[in-house]
């Protein structure tokens, strides 16, 4: 194969990489904070394409807005799953509260087959493209590169810069000396899952201004996801970031070189060897 | 024009029950209503079949089913169909929603056999439920006729109750590729892209060796998972490799999605030549990504059929007492000037 078709691939594959971070670093964060494996998250990506999609076709509200308002119902709406499904068992093994977030996910595929069936949809947006040199970069990946690196540095903002993040940070860190400093432990839990949430939110309302999606297909983010978490640090947003470019980036060059079908395969022995040589990740855990 | 498109699934429901008065159909019609004329018995029959209402094949599987209710429709308005010993059979039809998804066709099936107990099955629409639903029918010893499936591999399962409409999947493509030289004999070098499932994956293992044995060089031969939404990675690869031609293609919605990465990746390609979607109206959607996209079609309306035309397609010409059916043709061309409408299965 043409080493032509290397760069182009390459752009794609790293674009694509900072949504693909975006997405693992809200399932990182419930992870480092918590220890909760979220595995509601990949149902809560396809709700924020949805929430993009019914915003933009039923009201014809502006996609990028409709990823705002994914974000805030995001937060809402992990928060609502921690009180009602994770916060009863949030000291239990974790076996209880992997069963508990895979309930959630359970009845979000329900409701959202029902309500929205199976059947593909997308947002038809075009914002033109940059050609040149055999690359061609669309708007709508480029827009998405940027709300998602602007996504990652208001996380950042947050847990480093403000008050309430330190105290999200602190928890994470030590949550019964957290308790003892006057932190309300439970709120700050709260809204880290809703803060996992929003994230996970954006970056499917993202993605659905780039594919068509489904009810069902935050199934395929939601494993990228774990593959990024594990390659990048457990619990770590900056792993979380850097492992979805480095996904994303693999993803892209594998194909110029391999056909694409065995582009998951690699994805999974890397997931694999991973976990055998440096469990840490690339970043070290809960940094 | 719709009416002409969907003769496809009209004519499947047209062939079934004639095959049925003549008796060679393994259930009587059992349900029996309506008012009785003097001399004249009028008699209802239901033809059952499942539809996916919603899933990967909704859109073109709504096609199929509306082509059945059109013909359900015609052959009402007619006054039904009279038999030689002045009984009437008035038609209707039971469906369900199987979602695009195996075993809920099979779960249906088994129900319309067994709980609704129709007096005819249809086949659900592309080649994967269609195999899925000939299980069951195979099963329960009914005869199923299959108005939506293509797939070769279908006819080679040893099924003896499965009937098919279309032309086998193994020819889809080589009248693309016949129509490829003959519009542009410089044509050398030829992608094929085609997604991983059964019907498309038969239809390009006939494109392949046939587009190499007239000559050209395949240069990107690759299949994507059945749901991929992201196509740029063989768009890459396509661009990189310089093709004269793609062709491939699966269903409706992978189809009309890489039509539309591949005009928004611009990628210069003279022929471009994609199953299934093309055919669909709302293929147009996609704006001008939609143009000069070839598909196939089983029925296209602008064909004559004359004992002509039969002569120069090589074809035996039988005067009809009906008005003609659209005849089979290999690929139309769509363009801003060609909008008709065809009918495909997968």
């Amino acid at each position: 194969m043409s080493l032509e078709a290397l760069l182009p691939s390459a752009i794609d594959g790293l674009m694509l990489g900072f949504v693909y971070g975006l997405a693992a670093m809200g399932l990182t964060l419930i992870f480092g904070v918590m220890k909760v494996i979220n595995l509601s998250h990949g149902p809560v990506i396809a709700l924020g394409m949805f929430a993009v999609f019914l915003l933009f076709s039923s009201f014809g509200i502006n996609p990028y807005v409709g990823v705002l308002a994914a974000a805030a119902i995001g937060l809402l709406f992990g928060t609502v799953i921690y009180f009602v499904a994770v916060d009863r068992v949030i000291n239990a093994p974790e076996l209880t509260t992997l069963l508990a977030t895979f309930s959630v996910n359970l009845m979000i595929i329900g409701v959202g087959t029902v309500l929205f069936t199976t059947s593909p949809r997308s947002v038809d947006i075009d914002l033109g493209a940059l050609r040149g040199s055999g690359v061609t970069i669309l708007g709508t990946h480029a827009v998405a590169v940027v709300i998602a690196v602007l996504a990652a540095a208001a996380l950042y903002g947050f847990l480093f810069r403000t008050r309430v993040g330190k105290q999200v940070r602190a928890v994470a860190n030590n949550r019964a000396a957290a308790e003892l400093m006057g932190i309300d432990s439970r709120r700050m839990l709260a809204l880290a899952f809703g803060i996992g949430t929003a994230l996970a939110m954006t970056s499917g309302a993202l993605l659905s201004t780039l594919f068509a999606f489904t009810i069902l297909s935050g199934g395929t983010y939601e494993l990228k996801s774990f593959v990024i978490v594990v390659l990048g640090g457990l619990g770590n947003p900056t792993g979380a970031l850097v492992g979805g470019l480095v996904i994303g980036l693999l993803e892209g060059v594998l194909t110029v070189f391999i056909p694409v079908a065995w582009v998951p395969v690699f994805e999974y022995l890397i997931f694999l060897v991973m976990l055998q040589l440096r469990p840490a990740g690339l970043l070290g855990s809960r940094a | 024009m719709r009416g002409i498109r969907l003769a496809g699934a009209a004519l499947a429901v047209a062939g079934l029950v004639a095959a049925a008065c003549g008796g060679t159909t393994p259930t009587p019609a059992s349900s029996a209503s309506g008012s009785s004329a003097p001399a004249t018995q009028t008699k209802t029959f239901t033809i059952g079949f499942t539809q996916s209402q919603t899933g990967n094949q909704n859109v073109t599987s709504k096609r199929q089913t509306e082509g059945i209710q059109l013909w359900v429709e015609d052959v009402t308005k007619a006054g039904g169909i009279k038999l030689k010993d002045g009984t009437v059979l008035m038609p209707q039809v039971k469906f369900y929603d199987d979602e695009s998804k195996t075993d809920r066709v099979q779960a249906l099936y088994t129900r319309l056999i067994n709980d609704d107990k129709v007096d005819f099955l249809l086949s659900p629409y592309s080649s994967g439920l269609v195999k899925a639903a000939a299980v069951i029918t195979e099963q329960n010893g009914r005869l199923m006729v299959t108005a939506g499936g293509a797939d070769d591999v279908t006819m080679e399962q040893g099924f003896k109750g499965v009937y098919q409409v279309y032309a086998p999947g193994s020819k889809y493509l080589i009248g693309a590729i016949d129509l490829m030289l003959k519009l542009d004999p410089t044509i050398k070098k030829v992608a094929i892209v085609n997604e991983k499932d059964s019907f498309s994956a038969s239809v390009v293992a006939a494109a392949n060796p046939y587009a190499k044995s007239k000559g050209l060089d395949v240069v990107v031969a690759e299949g994507y998972d059945t749901g991929t939404t992201d196509f740029n990675p063989f768009i890459n690869k396509i661009q990189a490799a310089g093709p004269d031609a793609i062709i491939g293609g699966g269903h409706f919605e992978d189809g009309t999605t890489f039509a539309k990465q591949l005009f928004d990746k611009r990628v210069n390609a003279r022929f471009v030549a994609l199953l299934v979607a093309p055919a669909e109206p709302t293929f147009k959607d996609i704006g001008d990504a939609a143009q000069f996209i070839v598909g196939p079609s089983q029925w296209e309306p602008a064909a004559k059929y004359s004992a002509e035309t039969a002569k120069a397609a090589n074809v035996p010409y039988r005067r009809s007492r009906t008005p003609a059916a659209p005849t089979r043709r290999s690929c139309r061309r769509r363009s801003t000037r060609s909008t008709s409408c065809c009918s495909t299965a997968a």
